[in-house]
């Protein structure tokens, strides 16, 4: 699969301890920052948040795929964590959040790279890759499930 | 013979919810013994566009849609579900038994 090409392990963190929803994106903005994938973490969140109140992005089974479109992100990319502690999201189902898929989206991005975010947005409807993520016990297990 | 559904997915950033909508929607179609083809209408263009066609075959449209729908003339006189782009994400199944619904209507 081609979504190799956008799973950075650097942007992969297993067991991330965050109090809520706003504290898991704070961090992982952080961790785009200190990467270079944006250039302003505060424009970065907005975004996100921006894009939340238009609808939730608990997207059921414990996943959640916030997302941010802006002229600070610089190239495409996504985060991914594994909560320590399922936080609230106010998803589709109702249920606590435990997988974060954060999208780093640039305004022009290129097509590519926003193909590779859309089909890894795909695979997160599989049962398989559902399972996979609750089998997942380590950093290497999560990035294994998108680098096959 | 089968069931035969069209659906349009698109949300306002183009990148995520489209594309698992439209997954949703195949996969709950396949379980379910319907066809259905689906038109992605996000950030890096349209995907598997429905043709005239598919349009007088499908006994129905849904639109998953948060966006206004590109090329929404062709529907024309074709039952359409407008929904919300999260709502095949949430329950697909739903979705399609209540388009299939919607195509019994007299």
């Amino acid at each position: 699969m081609a979504l190799t090409k956008i799973i950075q392990p650097k942007l992969v963190k297993f067991n991330l301890i965050a109090s809520d929803r706003d504290a898991v994106i704070d961090q992982l903005a952080d961790l785009y920052l200190k990467n270079g994938v944006i250039t302003d973490k505060e424009r970065y969140i907005e975004a996100v948040n921006e894009r939340e109140t238009e609808g939730t992005t608990g997207i059921g089974g414990g996943i959640a795929i916030p997302h941010g479109k802006s002229e600070v992100v610089k190239s495409s990319a996504v985060a991914i964590a594994k909560l320590a502690k399922p936080v609230e999201w106010q998803a589709l189902d109702d249920k606590p959040v435990e997988y974060v898929f954060l999208l780093a989206i640039p305004d022009d991005g290129d097509n590519e790279h926003l193909q590779l975010l859309s089909e890894l947005a795909g695979t997160l409807m599989d049962d398989d890759v559902r399972e996979k993520l609750e089998l997942a016990d380590s950093k290497e297990d999560l990035e294994k499930i998108f680098m096959k | 013979m089968a069931r035969k559904l069209l659906a349009v997915t698109a949300c306002a950033t183009g990148v995520a919810h489209t594309y698992m909508a439209e997954k949703a929607l195949i996969k709950a179609a396949k379980k379910m013994g319907v066809l259905i083809k689906v038109e992605t209408q996000g950030a890096t263009g349209i995907g598997h566009k429905l043709t005239a066609k598919d349009v007088q075959i499908g006994e129905a449209v849904i639109f998953a849609t948060d966006t206004k729908v590109r090329d929404a003339e062709r529907f024309e006189n074709k039952k359409v579900m407008q929904i919300n782009v999260s709502d095949p994400i949430k329950d697909a199944e739903k979705v399609i038994n209540d388009a299939l619904a919607l195509a019994d209507k007299k």
